[in-house]
């Protein structure tokens, strides 16, 4: 090797990108030329102070560290959400047929439906065990709710057996929801509010109308509608025993 | 299918994602410069890591596999921002030789060399100016620690193609530290005027030992990083 090699090859020699065999002719060079030492030094001794100065990389606060991951999670349900529902752009464009398919099963089958999105999105409300932003009295929940929540928020359950201890802001795909935290005989009860897409007469009366009934795992759901407001409330115990404690709803 | 709920998908990252956050959010701001592109680009390759999970062999390398997604996500979303703009643009074909007897005379003392009085943010300014494929290449290798072939596989180009980005980036690279120390007044054009021109430590065993030791150092950090690529 000669001192233009030394120049060309000396990189995958640091970088360790180097056969013993052609590792120990470079060195040969290096033995007899003063000056390709001084370069091989002088790169050592740079790269190791570029290690020095920038390595480890700078720890992250962590509330970034909590925003990046929540942010993720977030993207991973409106991904699949995405996804769910992007063969539903195509099937018009491709045959009223299916269309008239889908709508057939649709009566036929009824189910949580509708409501599939908005059930995943509050259990892993539910779930994902976030702080609340207001604690106190049920009066001090309120207050808050109604002064920060974009739409007319307050909380859903009106039963004795219900306590109110926090809510917290949060969103369903785009809109704008209530997440509310309840303590009912020792067992936490989640649930989420939005201003409901879907008021009918019913649900402007003063009784709330129930949606769905069932459960997700070991979690019962119950889905309901109140005076324009849609809810899911999602906890450890069963559907039908959570929606007992929606106001005058049995 | 594997980490269906909020709780299970936020263990999943805690658990395999996390200890990489620091170097995956550093390495997606020295590619956006810019704080907020580098939260969405992190947020991105967490969320594409928690739904390909099932591609990737849990106990093999989840450092390199996340940062092939990163690099795969940035640059298909480059391509489709610009698809136009060549990234290497401006940039001589064989680029401008930096002034290697400065380079030499300006890092020879291992305490006082050049890079090592400069700050840290103005070693980082000299990274960011390099163009976009060599800032990548250069990262990988010289901040991570990645080998040829791994970053070969993460930015999806021969392996080729990386050793002479890499060489021509650190080129340039080297060419802007110099200059840099040259308006902060740390190097000067005549070897008298600056501080670390007397040092001068190129005997051969040292030499060759510092070498040694400076490979056996970067081997152990490439094999116990680079190792099994996931998926």
């Amino acid at each position: 090797m000669d001192c233009k090699d030394i120049e060309r090859f000396l990189d995958h020699y640091l970088d360790g990108e180097f056969s013993e065999g052609d590792a120990a002719a470079l060195e040969e060079h290096l033995r007899s030329c003063p000056a390709c030492r001084g370069l091989a030094m002088a790169e050592v001794n740079l790269r190791r102070g570029l290690q020095q100065q920038l390595n480890p990389a700078p720890a992250l606060p962590a509330a970034r560290r909590e925003r990046l991951v929540d942010g993720a999670l977030s993207r991973v349900g409106d991904r699949s959400w995405r996804d769910l529902f992007r063969p539903v752009i195509l099937i018009p464009a491709s045959a009223g047929l299916t269309l008239a398919l889908m709508a057939a099963i649709w009566i036929a089958w009824p189910s949580s439906g509708a409501y599939d999105h908005f059930i995943d999105d509050s259990v892993m409300a539910h779930e994902s065990e976030l702080p609340s932003e207001v604690v106190g009295d049920e009066e001090t929940i309120t207050s808050y709710v109604k002064e920060k929540a974009r739409f007319d928020a307050r909380p859903p359950l009106r039963s004795e057996k219900a306590r109110l201890i926090g809510a917290r802001l949060t969103r369903v795909g785009s809109t704008p929801a209530v997440q509310y935290r309840y303590l009912v005989g020792g067992r936490e009860v989640t649930v989420v509010q939005t201003p409901a897409p879907l008021t009918d007469e019913r649900a402007r009366g003063l009784k709330a109308a129930v949606r769905f009934v069932g459960d997700r795992g070991r979690l019962g759901v119950g889905v309901f509608e109140d005076r324009g407001l849609q809810n899911a409330a999602i906890g450890d115990m069963p559907g039908k025993d959570l929606i007992r404690l929606v106001p005058a709803s049995y | 299918m594997f980490a269906r709920s909020r709780r299970q998908r936020r263990q999943l990252i805690d658990r395999e994602f996390l200890p990489h956050l620091d170097s995956l959010f550093r390495y997606a701001l020295s590619m956006t410069r810019d704080r907020d592109s580098a939260e969405d680009l992190t947020q991105d390759t967490l969320a594409k890591a928690v739904e390909h999970f099932e591609k990737y062999k849990p106990g093999t390398n989840a450092r390199a596999w996340l940062f092939r997604i990163m690099t795969n996500h940035y640059i298909n979303q480059r391509r489709a921002r610009r698809p136009e703009v060549q990234f290497l643009e401006g940039v001589e074909p064989r680029s401008a030789g930096y002034d290697q007897e400065l380079l030499v005379r300006t890092h020879l003392d291992p305490e006082r060399n050049l890079v090592t009085r400069m700050a840290a943010s103005q070693i980082r300014e000299a990274l960011e100016r390099l163009p976009e494929d060599f800032r990548m290449v250069v990262v990988l290798a010289d901040l991570e620690g990645f080998s040829y072939r791994e970053i070969a596989d993460q930015v999806g180009c021969p392996i080729g193609t990386v050793m002479s980005r890499l060489h021509r980036g650190r080129r340039l690279m080297r060419q802007h530290l110099l200059d840099l120390g040259k308006q902060l007044g740390l190097v000067h054009d005549d070897p008298a005027a600056d501080e670390t021109a007397e040092a001068d430590d190129t005997g051969v065993d040292h030499v060759l030992e510092s070498l040694d030791r400076f490979r056996a150092r970067r081997e152990a950090t490439s094999t116990g990083q680079g190792q099994g690529q996931g998926g």
